[in-house]
């Protein structure tokens, strides 16, 4: 298990890994370079942490999964519009390019690594990942409970996968719980300041009318994986203080911001 | 004649990858499986799957092994495609309504996604890490290459050798791999997959010098998109980089930029093709397919080396 004083050291020198690879000098000239989620870095560092492998192979396969994460991310801000300027058209083409390159380095870095069944299971993960994508954004018909679903799927399948590759079944419960808090907790978020969410992908769908109720359902939903996950991150992290701390410091971080920004728009009458 | 009767003792086999293709980019969401096969009714030449069969025959063929391989590199040209589509806004492929123009951009990055980890995960069939290790390469080379033309456009400029390193990745490697890995999944030597990577190479680069060729010397009906239309987007290719020796015409080309319409060019297109470019294009891609015929040489004799050769010579005087 990680040690209190190195957890945040890893996550440092890692993000510096990450972004070293990341690194391309005519992408960062015009593109914001690719955000990072700390949670997800700690997440795949505590499953790998777990894994029979060397503390290189570690650090390596959690780079590699974080570089799936932002190729995917990447491809998310491909912008739709049909008419945009030519500088906004010149970033789209980048940023198309940019996810495309972060996906080759993924491969490229296991293929060094010799490890052919890592690019199975990260390919697998990147499927199920793009195919709830185009669920979730695409369908015109679509209810709650599935756009839920999807939310998890694509939040939560590169920690599962990885998991699941070196049968590490605790981490893959902490994960999956932490994350889909996060993620809903996130969507609460964007549905009570009336950002673009779930309810509001593709135009024409004709699910989600009610949105008063779509808002008490993710509330409750919020409610329920957060305790959920702070129980099972004190049941299971008993003899590894740290990691349990670090966990719930994050848990309980994202709800007082959940709940304070939820407060404030609702004072502001949002 | 046709391309495809260069090869017509593969039918059996391509029938066999044609199906292969078909199940891989099956989805149990509906939208994914609709794409994926409206994208191979579109046809294509499957050029990729051609050569790893025909690499494969200098070894260990198998065409339930090798199948892998084939429709691997074909569904990852497939998830180029689709994702080139969005970086050059186009709405039509081989006439048909493109992944992006049917849905939006948003869903043909999904769906390039998608079909990029399919092809992976069907690659993984090959357990050999040499093979990966290529391969992985060659995709990263491919989107550098891609990242450069964006780079090179309208980057008057640039030397011949930033023309040809460009090609390069765009266009050869990919070619150049496919038969490598063809031969490397049927258990060839090194010497021999190395020799059918560099014969792959050559084939590509003259695959692609002729491809530019075309963009001046096809109509605007056989091309599905107006003559000189690289041109116009500002990709310097080589007919362009001959004509700029001659210093009027480099005048005039220099002058072209985002904002020139197609009427602007038609008479410099004229004057590019009467300048002798077009015939000096080709003498460099004869260079390069006399070194993919000498290369052929070097192997050993059998029906897949007299059918490289077939092909090398069609794609040098192809037209379209």
């Amino acid at each position: 298990m990680i040690s209190l004083q190195n957890i945040y050291e890893t996550i440092a020198d890692l993000k510096d890994r990450l972004n070293l690879k990341l690194s391309h000098p005519y992408l960062a000239r015009y593109l914001s370079s690719p955000e990072v989620d700390e949670d997800k870095l700690l997440l795949f560092y505590a499953i790998l942490d777990e894994a029979p492998v060397t503390e290189e192979e570690k650090k390596n396969y959690t780079i590699t999964a974080m570089l799936v994460q932002i190729a995917l991310d990447t491809h998310d801000h491909v912008t739709t519009a049909e008419h945009v300027e030519k500088g906004q058209f010149f970033k789209r083409q980048l940023t198309v390019l940019a996810g495309d390159y972060y996906s080759g380095l993924y491969y490229s870095l296991l293929a060094e690594m010799n490890d052919v069944s890592m690019v199975r299971t990260l390919a697998t993960a990147i499927k199920e990942i793009n195919e709830h994508k185009i669920r979730l954004y695409e369908a015109a018909e679509l209810n709650l409970e599935e756009a839920v679903k999807s939310m998890i799927v694509i939040e939560t399948a590169l920690s599962q996968h990885l998991s699941d590759h070196f049968g590490i079944d605790l981490w893959k419960a902490l994960s999956k719980k932490f994350l889909s808090y996060k993620i809903l907790s996130e969507e609460k978020l964007r549905m009570f300041s009336g950002s673009p969410g779930i309810g509001s992908y593709p135009a024409g769908r004709s699910a989600f009318q009610d949105m008063e109720a779509v808002k008490t359902d993710l509330i409750r939903r919020c409610n329920h994986y957060f305790d959920e996950a702070v129980a099972l991150v004190e049941r299971s992290l008993e003899s590894s203080h740290t990691m349990k701390d670090a966990l719930l410091g994050r848990l309980e971080n994202m709800r007082f911001n959940e709940d304070s920004s939820v407060s404030k728009l609702a004072e502001e009458g949002l | 004649m046709k391309f495809k009767n260069l090869y017509t003792f593969l039918n059996k086999d391509l029938d066999v990858i044609e199906q292969e293709l078909q199940n891989v980019v099956q989805s149990d969401y509906e939208m994914l499986s609709e794409a994926g096969l409206d994208m191979l009714q579109a046809g294509g030449k499957r050029i990729r799957p051609v050569f790893v069969l025909l690499s494969g025959m200098f070894g260990d063929y198998d065409i339930h092994k090798i199948k892998n391989v084939a429709v691997a590199l074909e569904i990852i040209h497939m998830a180029t495609l689709v994702h080139d589509d969005v970086i050059d806004d186009a709405e039509l492929r081989r006439g048909r309504p493109t992944v992006k123009a049917r849905w939006d951009n948003r869903i043909a990055m999904y769906t390039g996604d998608y079909l990029f980890a399919k092809s992976l995960e069907l690659m993984t069939e090959l357990k050999d890490p040499l093979a990966h290790k290529i391969l992985s390469k060659t995709i990263v080379d491919v989107v550098i290459g891609e990242i450069e033309q964006l780079k090179d456009k309208y980057r008057f400029e640039q030397s011949l050798k930033d023309y040809l390193t460009r090609i390069k990745r765009k266009t050869a490697i990919l070619i150049a791999t496919s038969c490598q890995l063809g031969a490397i999944s049927a258990g060839t030597e090194p010497e021999l997959h190395k020799k059918l990577y560099r014969f792959g190479y050559y084939v590509g680069m003259s695959f692609q010098i002729i491809d530019d060729i075309l963009d001046f010397t096809s109509s605007e009906k056989e091309l599905g998109k107006p003559v000189g239309s690289d041109l116009l987007q500002g990709n310097i290719t080589l007919p362009v980089l001959i004509a700029m020796q001659d210093s009027s015409l480099r005048n005039q080309i220099i002058k072209i930029g985002p904002s020139t319409e197609p009427a602007d060019i038609q008479p410099l297109i004229r004057d590019i093709k009467a300048s002798g470019a077009i015939e000096k294009s080709y003498e460099v891609s004869n260079r390069y397919l006399e070194k993919a015929f000498a290369l052929l040489d070097e192997m050993p004799s059998n029906k897949a080396r007299s059918t490289m050769h077939s092909i090398a010579k069609y794609i040098g005087k192809r037209k379209i």
